[in-house]
């Protein structure tokens, strides 16, 4: 799959306002992968994927943290979240995008996988899968 | 000896009320890990923190905590360690507390070197008052009490802590959960007073220095060949150090620096909690009498 | 002339840097060591040279709560000390001065005060140096009032033996030599006398001392401070205790770091103090919360000082009465004591502890400068340290912990509101403490039921704690048309006071308060309603004691007298006052 047609693809499955929303949102959950996946792992898919996205996969290390988990792993992807246009007290002074930002954050990890799962051998999945911090595995597993 | 898996006795039921991909998540799994690699149960551990988001560290644990009041948590696991320095006194708090309202008590307690471990939650902002900029934001930094940017330089605490004569500074990276246990068991088993300055995101309201950000300069002097923690001079350099590349890892450590309360001469015939269980069951009153003989 | 014997006061006034208070302080060690009750009072400057100093030593055979105005010899250091102090030399009284300081010798002799020059610096420069010229002061002092050498000379030997044989032998030749010139010059036209008394030695004490010795006793081995005038000596005296006591003092970097440490070292189960004056009480205010609501003890000595701000850092007032008793945000229950005089500040200084510990909140002991560091000498025996108790309240022993069942419950309700308390160390108690609202556990909540229920279980603590409140006591007549109402350290010169009048044909008596708060309603009620006429003595502008007796009694006082200008009143004052 080209990198154009990914991102289209993030973006409308995920009813994302831009092409740059949708981008940002991938680029972040590459990156969140990078974290976790181990350098063997990653060359695996290498034919998968196109090359502005196997990139990110460059710093993948020889072995991961193995104690990154669901959290740290969605801190990648909440960073690009708009949360904070408009304060609310009863929100405890956060935004009201702020509040769902751990679901959304969750949901475009899901977009995210979701293609990317279209674009591996269905054969890859559950290896690919059982490679991921606990949560974030089902999550790649229902998207 | 308790292994790793063992880190779930400090597993708390308390819901945790962190912002989703907040760093602190893996700050307290890596200090659950560190403690659990080297032993240490539950009831023998003192977590004193300050105000913040990072602050509320010691509800979401099971272990003694004292959540105390904005910049004093220094001060006051100073004063429980000397009552008791049985306990392994760890401090939590984050970078307003610890090097804004509680600079003074952070450089004092960098001369001290009482055998205690603080571990500082920078993410560079003030998060729980929703989003100011803090000593460590960088200048130019934007937020609301910063509108025009940050005008300070930021505050250094490598550099100040090593100025102030601190025996082992250290930084991490709460994305590198693995690194940091390393670091915070490090910094337990330092016998003195051990920083460990941790970079973490808040994702709520820090849009600079965000994962990628930090992924992008921060790179580990274990894996710097030649790097010497115990050089005072190539620590300096590396504490200058921030911007484009940012070091992870131990800075500086000499091992071997008494303690604060290890020379404390009081101390040497048991500590003031010690004494007062056995005052109460043999009051001694009789040491009192010959004082009188210096008011006369 | 009509004389006295032992019953006299002597002055010694000079510069600061003239070491007024080092000779003061060996004076009245020489006529304590001869029997006689001695109190002194210290006036000094927050300088280190300049300005006017003085030690005003008064002398009786009787217990004496007291300086007293009216002063009989009078040690002019500086040419400003006569003038100054004039007014308040008795007629027969005498000055004794050394040459290079003017004296207005008519006009002394026109008030009936002769004049007593001496040569103090030369007989100093000959028989040792200029700067035992004091030394020569005091010998001259003691021969006019016919006190024995021998006295003086035994405090010099312990005095200056650390520096050294040579210096001993000198201040002696001076002493000497001094004396024997006094006595051969003036005391025979001085009529003021004073006479050893067949009494075993007494101490000589002040306030922070006694507060000292207290803790001491009390259990405390953990204090921590920032200096501050007129507080600093507590620290200081224990620090210089012997190590093996087991007293851990800590010179922290600034006041909220001193009480901050007392909190933390509370908390891990010792006996913690600290001590300060108003400015740094100020600092301190913040963290007495976190004691109190977090219901750690705590122990803070606050020796007030004239305000506001830096005001008088030398000098004394009683200006922080109602800020101690409501700082810091919120509400929560403490104990305020103030004790009026060395003894009670003894019982103070242990018994605080035991209420901190038994109602876990903070103590606050509420001293003052005059307090603090005017002596007075005590019998050895009035310190009797069999009377200490040190009772720990509902603090769990390692045999209460053992038989503990699960789930700790540090802030437990209870009828009393007193929660069993662990301290931290023990597998069965591991429990987290949280300056913000919590539950029983500790755990940070909101939630209104248990705000509600964690607030009455705090402040009804208040009620336990006020049932051990003593109430205001009586001094003088049981009835009496007059009856002063006074605080802290002004018994001493209100008890002066009242004999005073008494014994000039007037119906005066005291009530004085040592307990403050919880505030003793009932009984200060009862007391002040069945007064006749009630005048209320302050050292400070806004009698912060009448308001507080208002406030909490709604009675009134039918008058006040006020003092703020950093000068203890003298029981003169007050009878000067009422007239």
């Amino acid at each position: 799959m080209e990198y154009r047609e990914f991102i289209a693809q993030v973006q409308a499955r995920g009813k994302l306002t831009s092409f740059e929303e949708a981008e940002a949102a991938t680029l972040a959950v590459m990156r969140a992968l990078a974290e976790v996946l181990c350098r063997e792992r990653a060359a695996s898919i290498r034919t998968y994927l196109p090359d502005e996205l196997f990139c990110l996969f460059e710093r993948c290390r020889p072995k991961a943290d193995p104690f990154i988990d669901s959290q740290t792993f969605i801190g990648w992807a909440s960073a690009g979240l708009d949360a904070i246009g408009m304060p609310d007290k009863t929100l405890g002074g956060l935004d009201l995008f702020a509040v769902d930002a751990a679901d959304e954050a969750m949901r475009r990890c899901g977009l995210v996988f979701c293609v990317l799962k279209s674009c591996l051998d269905s054969s890859l999945h559950e290896a690919f899968a059982r490679e991921l911090p606990e949560e974030v595995c089902d999550w790649f597993r229902a998207a | 000896m308790v292994t790793r898996t063992d880190a779930k006795i400090y597993d708390s039921t308390v819901e945790v009320t962190w912002c989703a991909g907040c760093g602190d998540f893996a700050i307290l799994k890596a200090l659950k890990l560190a403690l659990a690699d080297l032993g240490i149960a539950p009831h023998q551990v003192l977590l004193v923190s300050g105000i913040g988001c990072g602050s509320k560290l010691p509800d979401y644990m099971n272990a003694n905590g004292y959540m105390t009041i904005h910049g004093r948590p220094l001060a006051v696991a100073t004063g429980a360690k000397l009552a008791n320095p049985e306990l392994c006194v760890i401090v939590v708090n984050g970078d307003g507390d610890s090097y804004g309202i509680g600079g003074n008590h952070f450089v004092h307690t960098c001369r001290r070197n009482p055998d205690i471990t603080q571990i500082v939650e920078n993410n560079q902002i003030y998060g729980l008052t929703k989003g100011q900029y803090s000593p460590t934001s960088d200048a130019g930094f934007i937020t609301t009490t910063s509108p025009d940017g940050a005008i300070e330089a930021a505050f250094n605490p490598a550099a100040i802590a090593l100025a102030a004569g601190a025996t082992f500074i250290a930084r991490s990276f709460s994305g590198d959960p693995k690194h940091m246990a390393g670091v915070i068991d490090q910094g337990v088993r330092h016998r003195g007073y051990a920083l460990i300055d941790v970079l973490q995101p808040c994702v709520t309201f820090n849009r600079v220095n965000t994962y990628a950000w930090y992924r992008e300069r921060i790179y580990h002097l274990e894996e710097e060949e030649g790097y010497d923690p115990s050089d005072r001079t190539a620590a300096w350099h590396k504490a200058q150090e921030w911007g484009e590349r940012i070091p992870v890892g131990v800075i500086f450590q000499v091992e071997g620096v008494p303690t604060y309360e290890g020379q404390v001469k009081a101390l040497e015939g048991g500590s003031p909690v010690g004494r007062l269980l056995e005052l109460v069951k043999a009051p001694a009153l009789e040491q009192y009498e010959s004082l009188k003989e210096r008011f006369v | 002339m009509a004389g006295t014997t032992n019953d006299m006061s002597v002055l010694i006034g000079g510069d600061a840097g003239q070491g007024v208070e080092s000779s003061g302080a060996g004076l009245c060690q020489a006529f304590a060591r001869g029997g006689l009750q001695v109190f002194a009072m210290q006036d000094y400057r927050s300088r280190i040279r300049g300005g006017h100093n003085f030690y005003q030593i008064r002398l009786s055979e009787r217990t004496t709560y007291s300086h007293s105005s009216p002063v009989h010899l009078v040690l002019a250091l500086t040419a400003e000390t006569v003038p100054l102090h004039v007014d308040n030399i008795v007629e027969g009284g005498a000055v004794i001065y050394p040459e290079r300081v003017e004296v207005n010798e008519e006009a002394l002799k026109e008030r009936g005060v002769q004049c007593f020059a001496m040569p103090l610096v030369a007989i100093a420069e000959e028989h040792g140096s200029r700067i035992m010229t004091n030394t020569a002061a005091l010998a001259a002092a003691a021969s006019v009032c016919g006190w024995p050498l021998n006295y003086l000379e035994s405090v010099m030997r312990d005095n200056f033996q650390v520096k050294g044989p040579q210096v001993v032998e000198s201040n002696l030749a001076v002493a000497k030599a001094a004396y024997d010139q006094a006595q051969e010059r003036y005391a025979a036209a001085f009529s003021y006398k004073l006479k050893p008394l067949e009494a075993s030695p007494r101490m000589l004490i002040n306030g922070n001392q006694a507060i000292s010795l207290g803790a001491l006793a009390g259990g405390c081995r953990f204090m921590s401070a920032y200096p501050m005038t007129p507080a600093t000596s507590i620290i200081e005296w224990l620090s210089a205790l012997p190590r093996d006591l087991g007293i851990v003092t800590k010179h922290a970097e600034d006041e909220i770091a001193a009480v901050c440490m007392a909190i933390g070292a509370s908390y891990a189960g010792a006996r913690a103090m600290t001590a300060t004056s108003g400015g740094g009480f100020s600092l301190m205010a913040e963290a007495l919360g976190l004691a109190g609501m977090t219901e750690v003890p705590l122990v803070v000595v606050e020796a007030q000082r004239g305000g506001p701000s830096t005001g008088l850092p030398t000098r004394t007032e009683q200006g922080d009465l109602l800020f101690v008793i409501s700082a810091s945000q919120g509400e929560f229950p403490r104990v305020v004591l103030a004790p009026g005089t060395v003894e009670e500040c003894f019982e103070a200084g242990w018994r605080a502890f035991n209420l901190a510990e038994r109602h876990q909140c903070p103590v606050i002991i509420l001293s003052d400068q005059f307090l603090a560091s005017s002596l007075r000498s005590l019998d050895k025996g009035a310190i009797d340290f069999s009377t200490v108790s040190i009772d720990r309240g509902q603090f769990l022993s390692t045999e209460d912990l053992e038989r503990l069942e699960d789930g700790y419950r540090r802030f437990a309700f209870t009828d009393s509101g007193i929660s069993p308390r662990a301290a931290p160390g023990h597998p069965k108690a591991v429990y987290a403490a949280s300056s913000d609202e919590h539950d029983e556990y500790g755990r940070i909540t909101e939630e209104i039921t248990n705000r509600r229920r964690m607030m009455d279980k705090r402040m009804r603590k208040l009620a336990a704690a006020a049932e051990e409140m003593r109430p205001p006591k009586r001094y003088g007549p049981e009835q009496a048309d007059l009856t002063l109402v006074c605080w802290g350290s002004s018994y001493g010169p209100c008890r002066e006071a009242v004999n005073l009048l008494n014994s000039n044909g007037d119906s005066v008596n005291l009530i004085h308060f040592s307990d403050l708060w919880p505030f003793p309603e009932n009984e200060a009620t009862r007391m002040l309603k069945a007064c006749r006429h009630t005048v209320a003595v302050e050292q400070n502008y806004t009698s912060q004691l009448a308001r507080l007796i208002r406030m909490c009694t709604g009675f009134k006082v039918d008058r006040t007298i006020n003092k703020y200008d950093g000068r203890p009143f003298s029981p003169e004052d007050i009878v000067a006052e009422l007239r």
